[in-house]
């Protein structure tokens, strides 16, 4: 995937498919970043409200400083997205267009020869085209990979957070109640960013 | 990339317009996309040329599912209209594109098979969306020979086409807010490419018998609430068919 290798193997129109595939699941993931932010945030404002789990008050703000990575990690996920999507689109139209002018040179031997240069150039277009939608599904799978690491970490504070809430004296219900959707949410996530890796690998392939 | 914005939304009815791509070349005419959907299904009206594909696609992927696109509403015949009409085939064959009757052997010149096409007799028909009912509206001569609109009754929304279009700079805003300043920029426009006043006549009387918050075009700026009747005026009044000698060049 490190490699701007131009795929093969796969029509345009199937590429786009498989693209907007990977777009819907990448709109999911980033909903559920967002969500699992306001959660850390909600994790800091009960930490205040118990006073006496100070120690839940740091493993909370570690956690919102996370999630506001993940965030950040999102938005560039969901760019890099955009630009891939546009980028297959490119592709598709222009191989419906070398797909016409393929067509049009098999009509005759003088169509052949007036299109040669025509569809020599077109090719090498099209192979420019197919790099640099490879180039963007490194950029994406190098980014996915940041944002699977970030969740990691994030599950792991998640898991240290419910047992400094089983710790605490006071208001230790809602903080248990806050670590737990925290933890559940970053389960939910990290299965989603491992398919769609696995997802985009497929498209590069 | 376009910029997509919500015109109507219901539960899950709603109304996008994709509109205005900054990374357009400047010789080609700005367009505006319109999708509808309703829950998981949606309509494309008028899905545009083969030179922005590449843009509407993306714009649309951001806001919702395309595969969820079952149906084109070609207005018309023209390339800004429906050029990229074999893109769309070529992600989801198994679209099919309304229009007008007089076109669908025409339009398969940009793509598309005999099943691709759903012909629109030259008085309407109804169009169903998941529980949605459009209704197709026919606006023939203003400009193509076969020519429709859809109307949305839940929406009160028209999708009208070329009628109300208007040639602005690409910051224009979205919806007209001076009917009597944007109107300047639609007046060249009507009096050239409507071909028929007795046509023009009929749209307005049919127009003026629906009920509509919104009057959509497909360049240009979308008329809301009082300014949608003082289009239908405005346009009544218009002499159209009018070749301009001086500015023809």
């Amino acid at each position: 995937m490190e490699t701007d290798d131009v795929p093969s193997g796969s029509s345009p129109a199937a590429m786009l498919e498989q693209v907007v595939l990977v777009n819907e699941d990448i709109k999911q993931v980033v909903r559920n970043a967002f969500r699992i932010n306001l959660m850390a945030l909600n994790a800091i404002l009960m930490a205040r409200r118990a006073g006496s789990a100070a120690g839940f008050g740091i493993v909370a703000r570690e956690m919102r400083e996370l999630s506001e990575a993940l965030v950040h990690s999102m938005r560039t996920l969901r760019a890099l997205s955009d630009e891939l999507l546009y980028a297959v689109t490119y592709v598709m139209r222009h191989a419906r267009i070398e797909h016409v002018l393929a067509r049009a040179a098999t009509q005759s031997t003088r169509a052949q020869g007036n299109l040669r240069e025509v569809l020599r150039a077109t090719a090498a277009r099209r192979i420019d085209l197919e790099r640099h939608v490879a180039g963007q599904c490194a950029a994406l799978a190098t980014d996915l990979r940041s944002a699977v690491g970030i969740s990691r970490v994030a599950d792991s504070l998640a898991h240290m957070a419910k047992i400094e809430a089983s710790w605490a004296s006071d208001h230790r219900a809602g903080l248990d109640t806050v670590s737990e959707e925290l933890a559940s949410s970053l389960r939910g996530i990290l299965p989603l960013l491992q398919a769609l890796s696995t997802k985009l690998e497929a498209i590069h392939r | 990339m376009k910029v997509a914005q919500t015109i109507f939304q219901s539960g899950d009815h709603r109304w996008l317009a994709i509109t205005r791509d900054p990374a357009r070349p400047d010789y080609v005419i700005d367009t505006n996309e319109y999708l509808v959907t309703d829950g998981t299904q949606a309509l494309m009206c008028d899905p545009g040329g083969l030179e922005i594909f590449p843009s509407v696609f993306s714009t649309v992927s951001n806001e919702c599912n395309p595969n969820g696109i079952t149906a084109l509403f070609s207005s018309h015949q023209d390339p800004d209209v429906i050029s990229s009409l074999a893109l769309w085939l070529e992600f989801n064959p198994t679209i099919r594109c309304y229009t007008s009757w007089l076109w669908a052997s025409f339009i398969p010149h940009f793509g598309g098979t005999r099943e691709t096409f759903v012909p629109i007799p030259d008085q309407g028909m109804p169009i169903v969306l998941g529980a949605l009912k459009l209704q197709a509206v026919p606006a023939h001569y203003l400009h193509s020979s076969g020519n429709f609109h859809l109307y949305d009754p839940a929406a009160r929304l028209l999708f009208s086409g070329d009628v109300g279009a208007a040639l602005l700079p690409i910051d224009a805003g979205l919806f007209v807010t001076d009917f009597a300043q944007h109107i300047r920029h639609a007046e060249g426009f009507h009096r050239r490419w409507m071909g028929s006043n007795e046509a023009k006549r009929d749209w307005c009387e049919r127009a003026a018998g629906l009920d509509i918050d919104l009057l959509c075009p497909q360049h240009g700026a979308i008329y809301c609430g009082q300014d949608v009747q003082r289009f239908i005026n405005w346009f009544d009044e218009l002499e159209v068919g009018v070749v301009d000698r001086k500015a023809g060049t």
